[in-house]
């Protein structure tokens, strides 16, 4: 049972605090969500409950918080781990060994628990979260969902009472959702008090007993900042004509398995397309042969006017960005990082505009790592559209934003296919589909549907 | 070398007993003088490795290593050959030929080091062999058990095993960081190329990795990390193990009693 | 007494020397959490960093200690500056070393010493200067340093008496002065690209 009594806290040097007489009562066995915009405390509140404030976080505190009887800035990390468990965003940060029994009883062994019972809550957890079969893969090879699975698992097994989820399927695609899911209930059916943080949280409203919103670091009851859907704008003065055309296209690795099966599809200059699928459908690869990034092993295809172009040749005419806007930001300052692409391909950069155009120029001079995440994307996107490429190909540019920020790069996305060219990004996000014009739906290989909305 | 997936009479040895060959191993290398012990020790670790039946294309990467290193060796040695007798094949510099001559005291390359050239080499043919024995036939994590249960500190294995289950992660990454570069015009071809790939690609990986070096503390943290910790991997000596160490002891000894001791 | 296995003994007493200047300092070295797993990230980056210098041209042993050295150094040395404490060198260089025999190279004990000389002697050499990189001039003497030490004690001892082969004096003299080179611009090379990500990390969302 967790108790909040009027609790603030401050972090060190900061004017405001992140949490502002906070008052709440979370019974045992319940499950609350807990959303809010970025930066309106959310994690902050969960580092308050796990006890990583204050044992990691320093900061100033106001008021109490006790679990279960106790109150975690008096009693060690390793106390508190045994009754409250963390699951984070990235399960790839949150694997420690190189097989997957090996990272469940990382936890336990952590807890200078005797061997035999290592191995029994081992045992148990990897059979509770469906990972008997999975228990000598290599950690490494295991797909986003697992991996997550496996972060679970190895917290399931250190015992605790209270689970807190820190946006633990923002990374995620559907099947990875689904089987979160599953795991929720499996947990609630034991009883377990869960605390969940995320964005996108419709699929596991069924479940919750009660939700919080956090604006600001303040408990609210009404947030209206939330549920505007966007709807599809349309693109109007475009110039015509084709810009990618692929006939009967065919790719995989090896000869063996196919990853895409004879793929036909026509994307029009201007047009907005959303690339829809789950993990393993093929749209990453369908993206990288969008881009000419990959070149099929079969079939006709046609980029710009140009077939079977190189990648040499497509460099100033098409902008392809990946997932993780921090690999793709190399300079020194934001204004550098939005002249570095023009200036490598001889084009002049015209910095002022786009810094304009992303709302960026106040921070013109400072170092792309010090905006925010959002920022930062919106960043590495700008800094591609300098180069004034013909085609945007962007995968999955919604990762780890929040609304707010997806409004802002849509509306950059759909001004430039106005004024320029062609936008295609994946997606396995419903809402950020539902702003594209055209919509392709991938699975195993196939396109299964091509809607244009009206 | 990488692990191989077997389950063979190496592979069923405690991780702790290949380590101690390996110093059995090295000591031998470093102490053996005779051109039969030499070969006796190069035919028993080659032996070891035939045994695991490594794939095709380890062996030829060996067999690529050991010629590059024994061409080498036989050329060195056959340089640098210091003792007499010795006899001349090629002269390239005479000792009195102005300054170059006089700093090096002539460059020439003798018969004699060629053929020590080749003795040594099997020195390094036996250490390369061995090591790989040692890894292919040990999985990572427990070698690292192995290591620690031999007196290699917490701390350091902590920290290799980490290393170890974050290198394919931050190897796929520098490969995307440094193909978003090309796509953004940077040029990579050649030895300057490659310099300026080496110095974009630091910053945002480096970066980034401070910025996962945060998550997977907290990560750490969460699960109770202090740096010690009960191991389910038990190391057990078995009869197994006392039988290999003391045959390979045994052998040790006879081979270093063969040539007159250790000198 | 075979010459190698006195300077193993040598080693291990300037690791002594190392510790009880540490002590006397009271600057036992003791690392949170993330300082270790940046230290292991970094004994990985260190892997990647020499990777594509193992292969192709730089297979030829005569120049390959220049160009080895130069990443190598680099990276090692940013590692430094991010985690300025003594004992940062040696579990990078020795993490780094453990890393590279446990997955590829093969385990061999006879490494084990050459890394800890070359992590002693930095250590060394950082608590005389009481600087752990702060200026570039520290750097360069470090590099300078690491070549020397690392070179010379290949060839002086480790080739004579483990591999039993003998270079000329002259060689030697080539090789350690590229492995100095190599250091020193390597040491640089870090200095200059450890700035952006310092001052990245210091006001960045890190």
């Amino acid at each position: 049972m967790i108790d909040i009594d009027s609790f603030s806290f401050t972090y060190p040097g900061m004017d405001t605090p992140a949490l502002h007489d906070i008052s709440l009562r979370i019974e045992s066995g319940e499950a609350v969500l807990v959303r809010g915009a970025s930066g309106s405390g959310k994690s902050t509140f969960l580092y308050c409950l796990n006890g990583l404030i204050p044992h990691v976080f320093a900061g100033v505190s106001l008021g109490s918080v006790r679990l279960n009887g106790f109150a975690p800035p008096e009693v060690p990390l390793r106390e508190i781990a045994r009754t409250v468990g963390t699951v984070f965003q990235n399960p790839e940060s949150q694997i420690f060994m190189m097989r997957v029994e090996d990272d469940v009883a990382f936890g336990c062994e952590n807890l200078l628990l005797p061997r035999e019972e290592v191995i029994c809550r081992r045992d148990e957890a990897l059979r509770s979260m469906d990972l008997w079969d999975l228990r000598r893969r290599e950690t490494f090879k295991l797909s986003g969902g697992q991996k997550q699975r496996l972060a679970i698992s190895s917290v399931y097994a250190m015992g605790p009472q209270i689970f807190l989820f820190d946006e633990p399927t923002t990374d995620l695609d559907g099947k990875g959702r689904q089987e979160f899911t599953k795991i929720i209930r499996n947990l609630k059916d034991k009883g377990k008090t869960i605390v969940l943080v995320e964005h996108q949280y419709e699929d596991y409203l069924p479940l919750m007993d009660r939700i919080i919103t956090l604006e600001n670091g303040r408990i609210v009851n009404n947030s209206t900042a939330m549920s505007s859907p966007m709807t599809a704008k349309k693109t109007t003065a475009a110039p015509a004509g084709t810009a990618i055309s692929l006939k009967e296209i065919c790719f995989g690795y090896d000869r063996e398995k196919n990853i895409l099966d004879n793929i036909d599809v026509t994307i029009q200059r201007g047009e907005v397309v959303a690339l829809k699928g789950n993990n393993g459908s093929g749209k990453t690869t369908l993206l990288k042969i969008f881009g000419g990034l990959l070149r099929p092993f079969q079939g006709e295809i046609t980029i710009l006017g140009v077939p079977r172009p190189t990648l040499e040749s497509l460099v100033s005419h098409v902008g392809f960005l990946f997932q993780n806007p921090d690999e793709q930001l190399f300079a020194q300052t934001v204004a550098e990082e939005v002249a570095f692409g023009p200036s490598r391909i001889g084009k002049k950069a015209e910095v002022e505009r786009y810094l304009d155009i992303a709302g960026l120029k106040a921070h013109s001079r400072l170092h792309p790592q010090t905006l925010s995440r959002g920022q930062r994307q919106i960043l590495a996107v700008v800094s591609i559209m300098a180069m004034e490429p013909e085609i945007l190909i962007l995968d999955e540019p919604t990762t780890g934003l929040d609304r707010r920020s997806w409004h802002e790069l849509f509306s950059l996305l759909y001004d430039y296919a106005n004024g320029r060219g062609t936008v295609i990004f994946s997606t396995h996000n419903e809402h950020a589909a539902s702003a594209a014009g055209r919509r392709i739906t991938l699975d195993n290989g196939r396109i299964i549907s091509d809607e244009v909305s009206g | 070398m990488k692990y191989l997936d077997k389950e063979t009479f190496l592979h069923r040895l405690d991780p702790r007993s290949k380590i101690i060959l390996g110093f059995m191993g090295a000591i031998l290398i470093v102490v053996l003088r005779a051109p039969i012990a030499l070969s006796l020790l190069f035919l028993t670790v080659l032996a070891a490795f035939g045994y695991l039946r490594p794939a095709r294309r380890t062996v030829w990467t060996m067999i690529i290593l050991m010629a590059t290193a024994l061409c080498f060796t036989m050329i060195s040695q056959g340089f640098f050959y210091a003792l007499e007798p010795r006899t001349t094949i090629l002269t390239i510099l005479t000792p009195d030929s102005g300054m170059l001559g006089s700093i090096t005291g002539g460059i020439a390359l003798y018969q004699e080091g060629i053929i020590y050239g080749a003795l040594q080499s099997l020195r390094l043919f036996s250490a390369m062999l061995l090591s790989g024995v040692i890894v292919m036939s040990t999985y990572p994590s427990d070698l690292l058990l192995g290591m620690g249960g031999l007196g290699v500190p917490e701390r350091i294995g902590f920290v290799v095993t980490v290393s170890i289950r974050f290198l394919p992660t931050l190897m796929d990454e520098a490969g995307r960081i440094l193909l978003a570069q090309k796509l953004r015009g940077l040029d990579v071809k050649g030895v300057r190329g490659g310099f300026r790939a080496f110095r974009y690609l630091l910053p945002p990986l480096i970066i980034d990795s401070l910025r996962n070096a945060r998550r997977i503390a907290l990560a750490a943290e969460v699960r109770a990390f202090t740096g010690k910790r009960t191991k389910v991997r038990e190391l057990r000596f078995s009869l197994r193990d006392w039988a290999v160490l003391g045959f390979s002891a045994v052998g040790m000894i006879i081979l270093i009693l063969y040539q007159g001791g250790l000198s | 007494m075979n010459p190698y296995i006195g300077s193993v003994i040598f080693i291990v007493i300037l690791g002594g020397i190392v510790f009880h200047l540490l002590r006397t300092r009271k600057a036992i070295p003791s690392f949170s959490i993330q300082e270790l797993v940046i230290i292991a990230l970094f004994c990985s980056l260190l892997y990647i960093a020499i990777l594509p210098f193992k292969f192709g041209l730089s297979r030829i042993p005569i120049i390959q200690s220049f160009f080895f050295s130069i990443p190598y150094t680099a990276m090692l040395f940013i590692g430094i500056r991010l985690i300025p404490r003594a004992g940062t060198a040696t579990l990078i260089i020795c993490g780094h070393s453990l890393l590279s025999q446990t997955i590829s190279s093969g385990v061999n004990p006879l490494w084990w010493p050459y890394s800890l000389m070359a992590s002693f002697v930095l250590e060394l050499y950082f608590l005389v200067t009481k600087s752990y990189l702060e200026t570039t001039r520290n750097a360069l003497g470090a590099g300078f340093l690491r070549g020397l030490t690392v070179y010379l004690y290949f060839y002086c001892f480790s080739a004579p008496f483990i591999w039993h082969q003998f270079y000329a004096p002259w060689y030697i003299a080539i090789q350690t002065a590229q492995g100095i080179g190599g250091s020193m611009i390597g040491a640089s090379l870090g200095m200059y690209l450890s700035k952006p990500i310092i001052s990245a990390s210091r006001y960045g969302g890190i």
